[in-house]
């Protein structure tokens, strides 16, 4: 026996009908022309009208259904004769036609099937339910991640009020997707309305999760936030390969062919009389305040320390095993410990790359890089928080120290003050030292200093002196001109420290100004502000970076960083909630974490299966094992309601039972004994007899409900919450 | 117990002492009272069931209804149906009293009437000293003549000159009244309506009924001889066997008070309905148990009888007009209530 729903009023049919035509519109939208949507739509009504006339005349079950999936199925063949036949009066016509026809039929049967199952057995209205917010869950998972901003007049009131508009799109959706289901699924109880309403909407969720993967919406990538390759030429890094021979090109694999494009050219950056704006190519989100000696954010890819004969170029291992050139994927990867810890602070970054680079960026000197989750995937390439070692003191406060440490080996002295064979460098470097302070001609920091001093009176920053047919460029700039820039400060500082004992190496990768930066603890870092400076070795403190500020430069002064830009991308960085090393606050209190909540709500609904199979179990059991009559009677109800007939509110368990007649016949008896046994004085045989009645009636139930049926009975987790 | 099928008593003598043992005893003398009565009335079973209900629940019935549609019909087979087995008192089988408005409490409870020949006086039965009496136009007549009545409905006693005079047990009113009519009438209070136990609406019969009644109508009618009267002995032990033996759970008690307590509570009811009247509902539920067959109350006993228990006890708020939906609205917690409670 099937329940048969009350037949529709003609209210409740308009309702449905104008649901349907909105659906076929939101299914449609995409695919059809508007005159398809159109007769989609009149098909859609049409296919309702149909439904309720079919089902008061009694069309059998099978039959409508098979008509609804026929009427659907053949209309993508019709569709494609007549497109081919070319039976219309013009080209367009016929694909007018040959559309209308595929999308009209369709409509027609989804709509006349899915009515007439749901106008004839309650159960369907889920299928039709599942359909309806299928439509809006469909539609609404492209407005994922701020893809569509349409309409303009919302998402743009929205952002002007700081909301996301995909939220207000979403609840929209959730709002439109529970009003349909409450529409469909009206004639149930308050709670079971409520769990169809859960399930569903937890149905179109996933829907809306999955359709993730069947995305159609365009890549941000290409919207102009990071760097195409031709782009890349001008940021700042090209400028360590710009020199070609000398910088280094052999570390940085990706921007090869940007060096040479850059170099080859000859055309510098800033040659252009309208210098492109410089592109994000990281985003730094500090954990902790820190402000840097120098007001300069050192942010290290890479360090140059092995002379091959020409330049300075990255040495394999196990040389420069303190700085990790590989990004961290499941572990958190340590570098040894060559920073000592007493003079250094630790300082928690985490770091977003906004283009691929071969090595990890970090906050100079990072000692530990972790993986953490990338918290917009689009956008940003890689993700990890750094644990950097800064300075605790000011470098001068280390005056006194040995570069070299008495425990290095031969092989890593000879590694660090390896210089090239010219003798000019050390002459030089006797030159600038023949001034210092007595006091101080022992200590290779104050020698340091003094080279460093030396090269920012005398030395000129400028990009339009690049030094790049010299066979040394360093040799060339600090023999030359003295013009040049960071590169060439950089290795010629490190060529007279070495010359002098004292362990150097150049270092690659960004500085940023941080007053340049925005208030908040999010550095954007742009494509030119890469850089490259000289790193010493300090014994007891590990290497510390040494950079040179030419006092003369035709550098215009750099741009201040757009700081909408600088906070959007920290927004959007400082959504990882595993990868902050220190607790941060929410920075969008409307921001859900949809994954986290997906999940409890899968383990809750999960967890309530379970309990609910074991309940229904329990209770099946309970008779078996009892023997007490009322026990088995539960069960045997239990049995109906599993099947959906159980006990209405306003029915007695005579009316009910009554009613079950139909199905068992012997369930007015067993109901009539049952009462004796609860209400009445209760006897032996009267319990033997109830005992033996509850076999009776569900061999009864088995008989006459259909074996589909009492399979999807067995299987119903819930019925059991619905015996009364 | 149940009963499959009425049993029919082969007792042999209808005016004899036969004793009810059992109540199957009890189902039998009720069923044959019902066979008696519905050969004379047509087409009015619910209202027959709710009349004997009354009759061995103790209580009494006010019939609503038009003239003409067979309440007199049915009050006297009603008193057809019971033989008086006590022939040497004052008290007869049936009695009808037509009120009018000029009429006295006197007229109905009796007088004392001075006796020349005894030189004493004498009490003179009024028409309450019978088992089964039918009050026609209850509403016609002024509200001293209905208190009277209403004493001797109550307490099974009348007193006249300040005596009281007992009547007895078997004391059995079916009062009438037109309710369209009503022009200079004294509509009965609420307090007054209170001691009905049944207030019952009898609609139309229907065409069949109608018909049959038409058919029969001046052809000499055979009386009901072949179908066994009963004696005024055994319903008495009828009543008493019921009251005993009929099981009334405890859950069935909590699901009438809280019946009584939703109607109360209910916004559209400004008087609700008395603790007498679920007292006077125990033994109806009993005796409706019986005639269908069980000897516990069950919950479709209640859904059957609140209505006609409640209904005409309550005052509601003006705008509305069938307190009966109040009372079939607010049974329903407490009757869902019920049946939860049987399967705990």
């Amino acid at each position: 026996m099937t329940t048969r729903p009350a037949a529709e009023s003609n209210g409740v049919l308009a309702t449905l009908a104008v649901i349907h035509v909105g659906v076929v519109w939101l299914y449609l939208r995409e695919l059809a022309t508007d005159a398809a949507i159109v007769t989609g739509g009149l098909a859609a009504v049409a296919g309702a009208l149909l439904a309720r006339s079919a089902d008061r005349r009694f069309l059998r079950l099978p039959l409508g259904a098979l008509l609804g999936l026929g009427t659907a199925l053949v209309a993508i063949p019709l569709g494609r004769a007549v497109l081919h036949g070319g039976w219309g009066p013009s080209a367009k016509g016929t694909i007018l036609i040959g559309d209308a026809v595929t999308f009209g039929l369709l409509a027609l049967g989804v709509v006349f099937g899915l009515r007439f199952l749901a106008s004839r057995v309650r159960v369907f209205a889920a299928l039709e339910a599942l359909y309806v917010v299928g439509s809006v869950s469909y539609m609404f998972a492209t407005h994922r991640n701020q893809m569509i901003h349409r309409p303009r007049w919302l998402s743009d009131w929205a952002w002007s009020r700081g909301i996301d508009p995909q939220l207000l799109l979403q609840g929209f959706g959730v709002a439109v997707a529970v009003l349909a289901v409450v529409t469909l699924l009206r004639r149930q109880k308050a709670l079971k309305l409520a769990l169809s309403a859960l399930t569903l909407l937890l149905v179109g969720w996933l829907v809306y999760r999955g359709a993730e993967h069947l995305h159609i919406e365009p890549d941000i990538d290409t919207s102009g936030l990071s760097l195409t390759d031709d782009q890349n030429g001008r940021g700042g890094k090209g400028d360590s390969d710009g020199k070609g021979d000398k910088g280094g090109g052999g570390g940085q694999g990706d921007q090869k062919s940007d060096g040479t494009s850059g170099g080859g050219s000859g055309s510098g950056g800033g040659a252009g009389p309208q210098p492109p704006p410089p592109l994000p190519v990281a985003v730094a989100v500090f954990h902790e305040d820190y402000a840097p000696e120098g007001g300069l954010l050192y942010f290290r890819q890479q360090v140059l320390s092995r002379y091959d004969g020409h330049h300075l170029v990255a040495a394999d291992a196990p040389w420069d095993a303190d700085v990790l050139t590989t990004f961290p994927t499941d572990a958190t990867l340590k570098a040894p410990p060559v920073q000592a810890e007493a003079f250094h602070k630790r300082m928690p970054v985490s770091m977003f790359l906004l283009v691929d680079h071969p090595q990890p960026v970090a906050l100079t000197a990072s000692v530990e890089l972790a993986p953490i989750d990338n918290p917009a995937p689009r956008r940003f390439v890689a993700a990890y928080s750094a644990i950097s070692y800064v300075l605790a003191q000011p470098t001068i406060r280390l005056v006194g120290r040995k570069s070299v440490p008495a425990d290095w080996t031969e092989d890593q002295r000879r590694h660090y003050l390896e210089t090239p064979d010219d003798p000019r460098y050390a002459s030089l470097a006797d030159e600038i030292l023949r001034d210092l302070d007595p006091r101080f001609a022992g200590d290779d920091l104050m020698k340091a200093y003094t080279i460093k001093q030396w090269l920012e009176e005398n030395g000129f920053y400028t990009r339009k002196e690049r030094h790049e047919s010299a066979d040394d460029p360093a040799a060339s700039f600090l023999f030359g001109s003295l013009r040049g820039y960071c590169v060439h400060f950089a290795h010629a500082a490190v060529h007279l420290f070495r010359s002098q004992g004292i362990a150097a190496r150049v270092a690659i990768g960004y500085a940023v100004d941080n007053r340049m930066r925005g208030a908040g603890s999010t550095v954007l870092i742009l494509g030119d502000r890469a850089h490259a400076w000289p790193e010493i070795h300090l014994a007891g403190v590990g290497w510390v970076p040494f950079d040179i500020y030419p006092e003369q430069s035709d550098e215009p002064p750099p741009r201040i960083v757009d700081q909408s830009l600088e906070s959007l991308l920290g927004e959007l960085a400082r959504d990882d909630k595993t990868g902050g090393r220190a607790e941060e606050p929410l920075s969008d209190p409307f921001r859900i974490p949809w994954a986290v909540v997906g999940f409890w709500l899968l383990l809750g609904f999960g967890v309530t299966l379970a309990l609910a199979y074991a309940v229904k179990v329990g209770r099946q059991l309970a008779w078996m094992a009892g023997g007490d009559p009322v026990r088995a009677y539960v069960a045997t109800l239990d049995r109906f309601s599993d099947v959906g007939v159980a006990r209405r509110p306003d029915e007695t368990r005579e009316r009910h039972a009554a009613r079950l007649a139909a199905l068992a016949p012997s369930m007015p008896r067993l109901t009539a004994l049952h009462l004796k046994l609860t209400l009445g004085a209760p006897t032996d045989e009267a319990r033997a007899e109830a005992l033996a009645l509850c076999r009776q009636v569900r061999r009864e139930l088995a008989g006459s409900v259909g074996a589909p049926k009492r399979a999807l009975g067995w299987l119903n987790p819930l019925g059991w919450w619905f015996t009364r | 117990m149940t009963f499959s099928t009425p049993p029919s008593l082969d007792k042999p003598t209808p005016g004899g002492p036969v004793s009810v043992q059992s109540l199957d005893d009890a189902r039998a003398i009720a069923e044959r009272i019902r066979a008696r009565v519905r050969y004379d009335v047509m087409g009015r079973d619910p209202v027959i069931e709710l009349v004997l209900v009354a009759l061995f629940g103790d209580g009494h019935v006010l019939l609503e209804d038009y003239p003409g549609s067979g309440k007199t019909t049915l009050a006297k087979a009603l008193g057809n149906s019971i033989v008086d087995d006590h022939q040497d008192d004052h008290i007869v089988d049936f009695r009808r009293v037509q009120f009018t408005p000029d009429l006295l409490p006197s007229d109905i409870t009796g007088v004392m009437i001075f006796d020349t020949e005894t030189n004493t006086f004498q009490f003179r039965h009024g028409p309450v000293f019978a088992h089964i009496l039918l009050v026609d136009e209850i509403n016609r007549t002024s509200p001293k003549v209905q208190a009277a009545l209403l004493e001797a409905m109550a307490e099974k006693q009348v007193t006249v000159d300040n005596v009281s005079h007992a009547l007895d047990d078997l004391f059995f009113v079916i009062a009438t009244q037109n309710p369209l009519d009503s022009v200079g009438t004294y509509p009965l209070p609420l307090a007054q309506l209170d001691r009905f136990l049944f207030k019952i609406r009898m609609d139309h019969v229907d065409r069949e009924s109608e018909l049959e009644v038409l058919a029969s109508w001046g052809k000499p009618r055979q009386r009901p001889e072949h179908l066994e009267r009963v004696t005024r002995n055994q319903l008495v032990q009828a009543r008493a066997l019921i009251r005993e033996q009929v099981v009334v759970s405890p859950k069935v008690h909590e699901c009438l008070v809280d019946i009584a307590r939703v109607i109360r509570q209910d916004r559209r009811v400004t008087q609700g309905v008395s603790t007498r009247s679920l007292v006077l509902a125990i033994p109806a539920l009993q005796t409706l148990a019986l005639l269908r067959g069980r000897d516990f109350v069950a919950p479709e006993d209640i859904e059957h009888l609140a209505v006609p228990i409640f209904r005409h006890r309550l005052a509601v708020i003006p705008g509305v007009d069938d307190p009966g939906k109040v009372v079939s609205e607010a049974m329903r917690g407490p009757l869902d209530t019920l049946a939860r409670a049987t399967i705990r």
